[in-house]
């Protein structure tokens, strides 16, 4: 990585580490919220059978 | 096209299209940010920091165009009374708001060396800025209103009232002489980009789109559900 010798290395890193963190935790919060609304809904339609 | 927007329906065909989107966006996404870091040169002005762009312009692409979407489903939930259209708009907020997020970092990233500051108050990072407070208080707004129809028709409302900046944020260049350089992708004014830059960034814009689609749908499909629970859930209390 060339780049990594440059003076701008730090601002690139940055930019890329900042996105990273940033869709690392839109990705984290989405699939977690989905999982907790399929058990909910799991939960409601089994009480609902019985 | 409709008979999609019915929940049932909509679950049934997003189910078979997330495994493909998700495989498309990862791969898209590892090819070109391989590309953007290993393969480009150094551009002869920026040096290193026109890599930044290869995530900062589709970041900020997508925090103006999911805007477009909120706005539009909102006002098709508003004029037909279409419960999935606000979900929809619901679920793409807190996409817009991270895409909004990630546009004005990184941009402030590459204008600290580049123009040498951080910030400026120049009309388009200014409606960008804006934007993304409307986002905000779009979210927040949904939050704190229990009643989901009460919450779901003035949310709409924020959102159609917060398009003008979206607009502004897209055409800001076009109107004023601003700080922010103009369109550099635009099918009018020809190719801008030189090849060695412009195929990464095509592949990095279809990564960035896939990855939101996929996110979009996981997020609809969650807040449907999360609605068929509440309705299962108030039919056992009436009961």
């Amino acid at each position: 990585m060339s780049f990594l010798a440059d003076k701008y290395a730090i601002y690139v890193l940055a930019a890329y580490g900042s996105t990273a963190l940033i869709l690392g935790w839109l990705l984290w919060t989405t699939l977690a919220a989905n999982a907790r609304a399929r058990r909910e809904l799991a939960e409601m339609e089994k009480e609902r059978g019985r | 096209m409709w008979k999609y927007a019915n929940p049932a329906e909509f679950m049934r065909l997003t189910g078979r299209l997330l495994t493909p989107l998700w495989v498309a966006a990862g791969v898209l996404l590892a090819v070109g940010l391989g590309w953007a870091m290993f393969l480009t040169p150094d551009d002869y002005k920026q040096g290193s920091t026109v890599k930044i762009l290869f995530i900062h312009v589709p970041a900020a692409m997508l925090a103006i165009n999911t805007y477009a979407i909120m706005a539009v489903a909102s006002a098709v939930g508003i004029i037909r009374r279409h419960h999935v259209s606000f979900l929809v708009a619901k679920a793409a907020a807190p996409i817009g708001l991270a895409f909004t997020a990630i546009a004005l970092i990184t941009g402030a990233v590459w204008g600290q060396p580049m123009w040498g500051t951080w910030w400026v108050w120049d009309a388009r990072l200014t409606a960008v800025l804006i934007m993304f407070f409307f986002y905000l208080g779009y979210i927040a707004l949904w939050a704190t209103i229990e009643e989901p129809e009460k919450a779901a028709e003035l949310s709409g409302v924020l959102c159609l009232v917060g398009v003008i900046f979206a607009f502004l944020a897209r055409y800001a260049v076009m109107f004023w002489a601003t700080l922010h350089q103009g369109a550099s992708l635009s099918v009018a004014a020809g190719q801008r980009i030189d090849d060695a830059f412009r195929t990464p960034l095509y592949i990095m814009m279809v990564a960035f789109y896939l990855f939101f689609i996929a996110l979009l749908l996981v997020r609809a499909r969650t807040e449907i559900r999360l609605r068929r629970a509440r309705s299962l859930r108030l039919q056992a209390m009436a009961a």
